[in-house]
């Protein structure tokens, strides 16, 4: 199992993970538009040479008053065969990291669908984040999200 | 906007033209056509309004009746060049690239004095990698506009497409040394990714003493640590530098100890990979306890160290035992790629029946679940089906809601042929967990595989986004590109009209009876039916291969402006091979295969048709 940045010849296999994986789906610019605007916050996990986990991840472009800089979680997700090795957790501190020494990230927000009890323990739990706001009708489906956030304040500049 | 450069007015049909073209520019593309009309219905070789008519025709969907204005038009004043970069807009519009290319270079050598049409040029240049021209393009409009720094980005990236990477890196240079005293918090990305473009193009250059000078001097710059470390640990490698090489590797597994590269790059730099194995497994211990939740310092001994070995077998167990301990549903999987060695693969089944039968039964029952389900996998490696499907039998007996053992079940059951129970096996497993889309796509490929493609529509749509009037996903299928499910079912629809086919051979010919015709009559629709279903799908992949090869036009000019040179460079690569795409490569097959076999079929009517043409011409 290897963890690593995403390259623009992933791409393709992060498409398909994600519409194996989750009802989220987008086009391939999409994945294009972050990968040719934030190449440095995005990772997979890889078994030779498959993508069975990815991590799709932004800026956000658009700072409010007195807001601060953040990142942004498009969507993460890892085979459900490939669970239990922790890969969603190490594909997230790897992307944080990179959000907050490359782009000066204060914290990482994300949706997750009020109803996907697995993604929120794994956000809350696992990953440490905490439900911010409930984003009425969030999605396509009118669904309601739960708005996340985690401080990336512990990543003081540069670790090395 | 089209500008005319001379403003003096030789006669009615320019003045009348020049205001077609504001109205053209404003979008009032009804009235613009009203002036250009009037124009030729006067001087019907009035150039510039042929030009602009054709253009407008489009523009108005009278689509067909475009191209023939712009072909006079060019073919009356090839050398005026408004007409050539009307003609350059008309095949931008219709996505003739390389045409469009033409007319808009024309246009410049004609001497327009539109700038704006050079920013153009160079997209499409880009596009239809005409490199050559498109340096001089990226030069001309960097004159033109030197005040922005994407365009000193881009004409870097024409040079060094070019691979005239001292111009390209003597581009950046200069930009860097121009702006750097004016850079504000805003523009510290831009100079952090510039500064490593310019290391990268020396870096592929070959120059790796310039390469890590330049490293080294831009240090402060570049907020991308990552690739400031791995760049530098390169060069260090290459030039030699093998203990200041492997500092930074151990630095950069601090940052990400998951990642297998930095192993073997450590190596590379320690010149262990030729010591003895005692050695590297030293350094492997070594490291597996700096960092104890990491797989590649456990797993990359056991690619290395010989099966007879003994440290092997005591690796191998470690490593197998503490994952099946966690029930970690990929162990077998993270195992496999050892058992290309027939010996190693004898020395884990040894470990896990040992384990199995020895240890597991004092453990949580689950453990023994996950026992079972590795060795039927093990089992299903070697195609020893009854022994896998036993395993995986008495471990659904012990644990009946576990989806992954459905899944392996199933998987067992297509193995021996039978598809149809494969798909209701993994069925079973989907309606277990009706949440998860990975078990539904599982559930709607093992469908397909059993030829039962409207069941499987029925059940991935389940996950798709449905508009209203839809019936089922079939449309977001192919909106959201899930080229596996279009290709799956190009295959599954191919298979059917052969087995259509088959039954037509098997009709007996000599039955005149009415249900004979009318079941053979049914037949030849079904296989006209299926067949057109299997190129449809077959073609919706190709479609989107050419979707995947369009998306990148956008960026031709936006990566310049984000200041991502490296990444876009890359895309340009992975553009270039994208038609190796394994997907692609199937559809191409498969597709061909069908046309082949119409092509063959077509002959022989003809062939058939010619015989019975002669025997009703020869004399009798």
């Amino acid at each position: 199992m290897n963890i690593r940045p995403a390259r623009i010849d992933d791409l393709m296999g992060m498409q398909a993970c994600n519409l194996q994986n989750l009802p989220e789906n987008y086009t391939m610019k999409y994945y294009m538009y972050h990968e040719l605007t934030w190449p440095q916050v995005s990772f997979v996990a890889e078994d030779n040479g498959r993508i069975v986990g990815y991590i799709l991840a932004k800026m956000e472009e658009e700072i409010s008053d007195g807001d601060e800089p953040h990142g942004h979680v498009t969507s993460i997700s890892v085979l459900r065969t490939y669970r239990r090795l922790g890969l969603a957790k190490r594909l997230m501190v790897q992307s944080q990291e990179a959000m907050a020494t490359v782009y000066r990230a204060s914290y990482v927000s994300l949706h997750v669908r009020k109803s996907n009890r697995a993604a929120l323990a794994l956000y809350k739990d696992t990953l440490g984040f905490e439900v911010k706001d409930i984003e009425k009708k969030y999605y396509a489906d009118g669904e309601d999200a739960y708005a996340m956030r985690l401080s990336l304040k512990y990543i003081s500049g540069d670790v090395c | 906007m089209v500008a005319r450069n001379n403003p003096i007015l030789a006669n009615k049909e320019d003045a009348n033209f020049r205001e077609a073209l504001k109205l053209f520019d404003s979008k009032q593309y009804k009235k613009a056509l009203k002036l250009v009309e009037a124009n030729i219905k006067k001087n019907s070789s009035h150039a510039e309004s042929l030009a602009l008519k054709g253009v407008l025709n489009h523009h108005l969907g009278h689509k067909a009746e475009a191209k023939q204005f712009i072909t006079k038009a060019v073919s009356k004043e090839p050398g005026n060049y408004l007409v050539d970069h009307l003609a350059g807009i008309y095949f931008r519009t219709i996505d003739d690239y390389p045409e469009a290319a033409k007319w808009l270079k024309a246009s410049i050598d004609n001497g327009s004095p539109n700038r704006a049409i050079l920013r153009d040029l160079a997209l499409l240049q880009s596009q239809i990698r005409d490199y050559k021209n498109l340096r001089d393009t990226r030069q001309a409009y960097l004159e033109f506009q030197p005040g922005y720094r994407a365009n000193w980005t881009a004409t870097a990236i024409a040079q060094h497409l070019n691979k005239d990477y001292n111009a390209a890196v003597n581009t950046l240079t200069k930009i860097e040394d121009i702006i750097k005293p004016h850079l504000t918090e805003a523009d510290v990305y831009e100079q952090s990714e510039c500064c490593l473009y310019k290391n990268y193009i020396v870096n592929e250059a070959g120059n790796y003493t310039k390469a890590l000078e330049l490293l080294e001097k831009d240090e402060k710059e570049i907020t991308d640590r990552l690739s400031f470390l791995e760049y530098k640990a390169k060069y260090l490698v290459l030039l030699g530098q093998n203990e200041e090489a492997s500092l930074i590797y151990r630095q950069l597994l601090q940052r990400n100890p998951d990642n297998v590269d930095y192993y073997t790059l450590l190596e590379t730099a320690l010149g262990t990979s030729s010591k003895p194995f005692e050695y590297r497994l030293k350094l492997y211990e070594k490291l597996a306890r700096f960092y104890p939740r990491s797989d590649p310092p456990k797993f990359i001994p056991l690619t290395f160290l010989p099966s007879d070995h003994p440290s092997f077998e005591q690796k191998a167990k470690e490593y197998v035992e503490s994952q099946l301990k966690r029930g970690v549903p990929s162990t077998f999987v993270n195992i496999k790629p050892l058992y290309k060695n027939i010996e190693k693969l004898k020395v884990i089944e040894k470990i896990v029946l040992e384990f199995f039968k020895l240890q597991a039964p004092s453990l949580n029952p689950t453990i023994t679940v996950w026992s079972k389900y590795f060795l039927a996998q093990h089992y299903l490696y070697l195609n020893d089906l009854v022994t896998a499907n036993d395993y995986i039998d008495s471990a659904l007996d012990h644990s009946p809601t576990l989806v992954e053992l459905y899944i392996v079940k199933a998987r067992i059951i297509k193995h021996f042929g039978d598809y149809e129970k494969a798909s209701q096996i993994m069925n079973e497993a989907r309606e277990l967990d009706l949440q998860d889309r990975f078990i539904n796509s599982k559930t709607t490929k093992y469908l397909l595989r059993a030829n039962k493609v409207n069941e499987a529509i029925d059940c991935i749509s389940l996950f798709t986004k449905l508009d209203d009037d839809a019936v089922n996903g079939c449309k977001d299928l192919h909106l959201m590109q899930v080229n596996w499910v279009l290709i799956e079912s190009a295959e599954a629809y191919t298979r059917i009209y052969h087995e259509y086919e088959k039954q037509l051979k098997d009709l007996s010919p000599e039955d005149p009876s009415e249900e004979a015709l009318a079941a053979e009559q049914e037949l030849k629709e079904n296989i006209d039916i299926f067949k057109g279903l299997a190129l449809k799908r077959y073609h919706a992949v190709i479609d989107n291969f050419k979707i995947f090869f369009d998306d990148q036009f956008d960026f031709h000019s936006y990566c310049m402006r984000r200041a991502t040179p490296r990444d876009y460079i890359e895309t340009l690569k992975w553009e270039d091979k994208l038609h190796s795409t394994p997907i692609y490569v199937r559809t191409i097959k498969g597709l061909s295969s069908v046309y082949w076999e119409i092509y063959e079929q077509q002959q022989k009517q003809k062939e058939l048709d010619a015989s019975n043409e002669d025997k009703e011409s020869s004399p009798s």
